[in-house]
């Protein structure tokens, strides 16, 4: 599978730059939007954390906590629902040329990394209004972001299949992610999970990584990294990513005729 | 060598409504009754090098066919083997993204179709050139006039230079300058030992670039062979298919539907209607069905709501493809026809019939006025197909048109004329 992908990957690449080009194209901010969106976003939390929802995230504040764990979402939520969508938004093209399939659901994951390396940026200033030092593991979510990638796609190929072949599936992934969301330590520190829970909690992959990639950046905020569970999260995703990638295949020669 | 090689293919569809509900409450119901064969049991070779057509009514196969033969389906059973690059146009710009620029469209339908970036680079002022679009290059294809757009798709798909070109129906758009520029194209492909696969309803053009055919009706393999032969025996099969078409309107005493001109001018066909066409033989039997070389009469019947003094009727000969074999009009032959009665027929007389074989339809115009400029336009009724017919040749011969030829041999070389043009 590292081979179809590899040979195709300026296919990949260009069909990740059209959904990139495609975005901006014809608005006044153009790329800009990428670093606005979140900001935005980042300026909400600060409002709502003042004055309505009390959360204490100890030595990190809530904006620059909330905004970073976010970002780690924004990506998994969005490739997730990108690529459900995927197949489905590319039918004229299955039913017009052959190439693998695969590059598709691909494309819309690895699409929304750029957002999120632009979000990323968008950290930086909100670091200079709420003063907060930022370690250099912070260096090392590169892996952590990998196998989050792998996991999405895995279970991106999943859910595009499914959506292929019943249009309920979209929907459905939405209410998984409105779900989801609350799974993971995004808008609420990782001790706030009652203590027996906690094992449950973190066999999400996506807590683990959250959390994970948070304690790396902040070690201020005194949490510990939870070595077995962030080793169960990276075997999960790679069995994810396997097992999508072998029931996309198997049904791939079905796809053209699914319209 | 085959490089393609179809063997006993076969291609069932379901047709399903595609929801949960019905997968998990309906199962039985869904998977009951609801196939459907778009190809039974067809298997054919193609050599390196060669050209096929593939003919075929719509629903026949073919498209099916063309998309087994790239991989975009799997058969249900048989097998298709194909042997290199396949470089397939089924839909001219499938993949296109509106909002992007030519230049940005070249490269990504160029990846979508296999080439890499290197020999997009390489080819890419060789594709512009051919769908010559320098100037718009660099505006969102959204802009594009269809043509445009058109062009550009087939320019890049000709340059895949793939070691077979399979193509669809995509010559149907296009104005003829273009047209013939993908045909020449496709022949130097072809002249460089490319193969060519081929899917229209065009018979000239497949006939063109086509040695031989596969004829598909309903997914089974009619015919396959040489592309002439293919052609004439679906055409007949056509011919017959509309002969009964024709006699179930006028079972239902109905005329066949009358269509506006199309052009400019009011149509008034309460002042000027053709009723029907009626074709006759030389010994003045009603026919649908000719002989080359031979006399046909064309009855027209008409009525008009009052007399007029220079009434106008054009008569046109359609080949069955579209193609305009002949056009007249008793004005431009000096013929007044004036003093007819409100109610009548004027008949057309041809001596020699100059068709070659495979089934044409007439077209009759009536003008009620010749005497105006531009009354060609200005018609008040058409039938765009009065009346459909077939025709037959003694022996085979190519071509569009049928003339009256002798052969023989010329053993000294004296014949003055033609010695005299290869002097020249």
């Amino acid at each position: 599978m590292a081979i179809s992908l590899l040979t195709h990957r300026e296919l990949i690449e260009n069909l990740v730059m059209r959904d990139i080009k495609a975005r901006y194209k014809q608005s006044t901010l153009g790329i800009a939007w990428a670093i606005v969106t979140p900001l935005t976003t980042a300026l909400i939390y600060t409002v709502v954390s003042k004055y309505f929802l009390k959360v204490d995230t100890g030595l990190v504040a809530f904006p620059v906590f909330a905004y970073y764990g976010l970002l780690f979402w924004t990506l998994f939520s969005g490739g997730l629902s990108g690529a459900t969508d995927s197949l489905v938004g590319h039918l004229s093209l299955i039913t017009k040329v052959y190439f693998p399939r695969e590059v598709i659901p691909f494309a819309a994951v690895l699409g929304k990394l750029t957002d999120f390396f632009f979000g990323l940026l968008g950290l930086v200033p909100l670091l200079l209004i709420f003063p907060t030092s930022v370690s250099p593991a912070i260096l090392l979510i590169a892996p952590l972001v990998l196998f989050q990638v792998l996991f999405t796609a895995g279970l991106g190929m999943l859910l595009a299949c499914a959506n292929l072949f019943y249009r309920d599936v979209r929907h459905l992934v939405q209410l998984l992610l409105a779900l989801w969301l609350y799974m993971v330590p995004n808008l609420y520190p990782i001790h706030m999970v009652p203590e027996r829970f906690l094992p449950l909690y973190l066999l999400n992959p996506m807590a683990t990584f959250i959390h994970t990639a948070r304690t790396l950046a902040f070690p201020q905020l005194g949490d510990e990294i939870y070595g077995l569970y962030l080793a169960i999260a990276v075997v999960v995703s790679v069995v994810t990513f396997v097992v999508g990638y072998v029931v996309f295949k198997r049904y791939e020669p079905k796809f053209a005729e699914s319209i | 060598m085959n490089i393609v090689e179809v063997t006993n293919v076969s291609k069932r569809f379901q047709i399903g409504s595609g929801s949960i509900k019905h997968a998990l409450l309906d199962r039985k119901a869904a998977s009951a009754g609801r196939d459907f064969w778009a190809l039974r049991d067809v298997s054919f070779s193609l050599e390196q090098g060669g050209s096929l057509g593939i003919v075929g009514h719509n629903g026949s196969g073919k498209s099916t066919m063309l998309k087994l033969l790239t991989r975009i389906l799997q058969p249900t059973s048989g097998t298709v083997r194909t042997e290199g690059r396949i470089g397939a146009l089924i839909e001219v710009g499938a993949g296109f993204h509106p909002d992007l620029t030519g230049r940005e469209n070249v490269f990504l339908n160029g990846s979508i179709l296999g080439l890499t970036r290197a020999e997009i680079v390489r080819k890419f002022d060789a594709i512009v050139d051919f769908a010559g679009l320098e100037q718009f290059i660099d505006t969102p294809v959204k802009r594009y006039s269809s043509g445009m757009y058109m062009r550009l798709g087939f320019a890049i798909a000709a340059h895949i230079d793939p070691d077979i070109l399979v193509i669809d129906e995509v010559l149907a758009v296009g104005d003829q300058q273009f047209q013939n520029k993908c045909m020449r194209r496709m022949k130097e492909f072809q002249a460089q030992g490319g193969t060519v696969i081929f899917v229209s309803h065009s018979m000239s053009s497949v006939s063109d670039l086509c040695h031989q055919c596969v004829w598909l009706d309903h997914g089974k393999l009619m015919f396959h062979g040489p592309a002439e032969e293919a052609i004439g025996r679906y055409l007949t099969l056509v011919a017959e298919r509309e002969k009964e078409e024709i006699k179930k309107y006028q079972s239902k005493g109905e005329t066949q539907p009358s269509e506006l001109p199309g052009e400019d001018g009011k149509p008034d066909p309460d002042l000027a209607r053709v009723v029907g066409v009626t074709l006759f033989d030389g010994a003045g039997r009603p026919k649908t069905h000719f002989e080359a070389g031979k006399p046909l009469r064309a009855q027209i019947r008409y009525r008009f709501a009052h007399a007029l003094p220079d009434p106008g009727f054009i008569v046109k000969i359609f080949r069955n493809d579209g193609l305009l074999m002949f056009e007249t009009n008793n004005h431009d032959l000096g013929v007044r026809l004036a003093g007819l009665p409100p109610e009548g027929q004027v008949t057309f007389d041809v001596p020699f019939l100059g068709l070659n074989e495979g089934a044409y339809y007439l077209r009759a115009i009536v003008c009620p006025d010749t005497t105006v400029d531009n009354w060609r336009a200005k018609a008040s009724h058409v039938i765009k197909r009065a009346v459909d017919f077939t025709v037959a040749v003694d022996h085979p011969t190519q071509g569009c048109g049928y003339m009256p030829v002798q052969w023989q041999a010329d053993p000294l070389g004296a014949t003055p004329v033609l010695n005299g043009a290869g002097a020249r």
